[in-house]
Order: C-alpha cells, then sequence, then structure tokens
C-alpha cells in the first residue's frame, strides 16, 4: 500500500482480550502501546468484515490468542489526539503503528483514553 | 436450637486430648469475631496477581493506595492493578466515564473522562493524602 496513510482511511486495532471488549466499546487499554511503544493497526479501507477478521485471526495465531474483536479508527482523528502519530509499517501488507506515545503515564493514559473515546467497535463472537 | 456438646477429652493414638476452652456450643464459636476469616485486602490481592512485577512496588505505594480507597470508600470500588512502580485504581462507566488515578508513593496522578462533551482530564501532583479535586470529580463521574 502507499507508505502515506490518508485522513479518511479506516484503521483497525485488534482485540485480543474478551475484558477489553466493552459493553460501549473497546476498552482503553487495548489502544496502549507495546513495549517498544508502538501500537499495531491495519489498514482496513477496501476490505469486507471475512477479510478484516481473516487478518486478525492470523495475528491472534501468531501469538496463540483469540480475536474477540477491533476498534476502528479514521486516520485523521487519530492524528488529532496529540502528540500521537501514525505511520505505516509494513510487512505485513497493511501494517502501520501508532508512535509518540507520551513518557508521563498520566499522559500516555490519557491519550489511549481519547483513542478509545473515538473509536467505532466490531465484535468478532467466539 | 439444642445445644452441641463435644467431649472434653480425646486420645488420638497414646495421645489424650483435653479440651482448654469451654466451646460449648461450636455454632456459637465459629460466629464469633475471632474465628471469621480478616477482611479482604483489595491492595494485597492486586500484588499477589501481579507476581514479580509487585516487587518494584514500595510500602509508600501501598500505604498511598490504602489512602487513596479510604478517601473514596463511599464510591463504587475501583480495579486495582500495578505498573510498574505504581499502584492504579480506575473506576469505569463507561469510554466517556472513566478514570484512572495512581501512587507510587511520591506522587498521584490521574487520567480520565468525564462526559462525552468535556475534554480529556488529567494530572500529576506531590501526593499528601489528599485527592486533587479534578480526580475526585472524574471518580464521582465514573463510578
Amino acid at each position: 500500500m502507499q507508505p502515506d496513510i490518508a485522513d479518511l482511511e479506516r484503521l483497525a486495532v485488534f482485540v485480543f482480550d474478551s475484558g477489553k471488549m466493552k459493553a460501549d466499546g473497546v476498552h482503553w487499554k487495548a489502544f496502549r502501546p507495546d513495549e517498544r511503544g508502538e501500537r499495531s493497526f491495519f489498514r482496513i479501507d477496501g476490505l469486507d468484515y471475512a477479510a478484516i477478521a481473516a487478518i486478525g485471526n492470523e495475528v491472534a495465531a501468531e501469538r496463540s490468542q483469540t480475536l474477540h474483536g477491533w476498534a476502528v479508527l479514521r486516520a485523521d482523528k487519530a492524528r488529532g489526539v496529540t502528540p500521537l502519530q501514525i505511520r505505516s509499517d509494513e510487512p505485513p501488507p497493511r501494517h502501520g503503528v501508532i508512535v509518540g506515545w507520551p513518557s508521563e503515564s498520566q499522559d500516555e493514559r490519557s491519550a489511549a483514553q481519547s483513542l478509545a473515546r473515538i473509536a467505532g467497535t466490531v465484535r468478532y463472537p467466539n | 436450637m439444642e445445644a452441641l456438646h463435644l467431649p472434653r477429652n480425646w486420645v488420638l493414638g497414646t495421645a489424650t486430648y483435653t479440651q482448654q476452652s469451654s466451646m460449648h456450643d461450636p455454632i456459637k464459636y465459629l460466629n464469633s469475631p475471632e474465628w471469621k476469616e480478616p477482611a479482604a485486602d483489595p491492595i494485597v490481592d492486586a500484588l499477589k496477581a501481579a507476581g514479580t512485577a509487585a516487587l518494584q512496588v514500595s510500602e509508600g505505594a501501598r500505604t498511598a493506595a490504602r489512602a487513596v480507597l479510604n478517601l473514596v470508600a463511599t464510591y463504587s470500588t475501583p480495579e486495582i492493578g500495578v505498573e510498574a512502580q505504581e499502584i492504579t485504581l480506575e473506576w469505569y462507566k463507561d469510554r466517556n466515564h472513566v478514570v484512572v488515578v495512581s501512587v507510587d508513593g511520591a506522587s498521584i496522578t490521574w487520567a480520565g473522562m468525564v462526559g462525552p462533551a468535556n475534554p480529556p482530564v488529567k494530572g500529576k501532583l506531590p501526593f499528601n493524602n489528599q485527592l486533587p479535586q479534578e480526580a475526585l470529580e472524574a471518580i464521582r463521574a465514573a463510578s
């Protein structure tokens, strides 16, 4: 895919912990960065539910985890959460990362809560 | 109810045991305060659940977390966790009403959402056994 992520692109953050699928959306902890300071996402424009689920299940299998659903962010909305940035990070195809996480814990949590607030939610029943 | 009477002496092998206390009514004894299990300590439970990660948590952080719990005893019970040197307390109603308060023994931090139309709240202050007003209002909103 093009390395530049367009403002209106949709990004999926997969959820592998059932506890992070809340009644009203995805829990903010699902958006927190990993030990490398990155939160993975996949660019899902042009993909249907089954194709997105296939990617999620592939990632889940690599981690020996179970896919429970995904949060959907629009790129421009994610960029609006200061100071986060998004960038393409292939391979695998369509993969990208949210970077630029603040070092202070309250700032990092607040940024993750802000992403959770603007995200849509898709459930994947198991 | 008819009282239960246990034997005052009984024999196991070659030893004879004599009851030291007058436990005429075991039901009454089991309901007495000295028999009841100690109240659950959510801080201890969280530290146990954290395993080796809890080794980084100072005694000061534990004391501060208990102080915070006492300060918010009238609100709903938070989910307690351990992250690095911090003990975290999270109140979650929904994604627009959530707050995480954390203490490390020296400072208190908070990050939360207090309604869909309001901006996020967050901050960090030295902990002096008081909750910052903004954190308290976020807890109230998320409880």
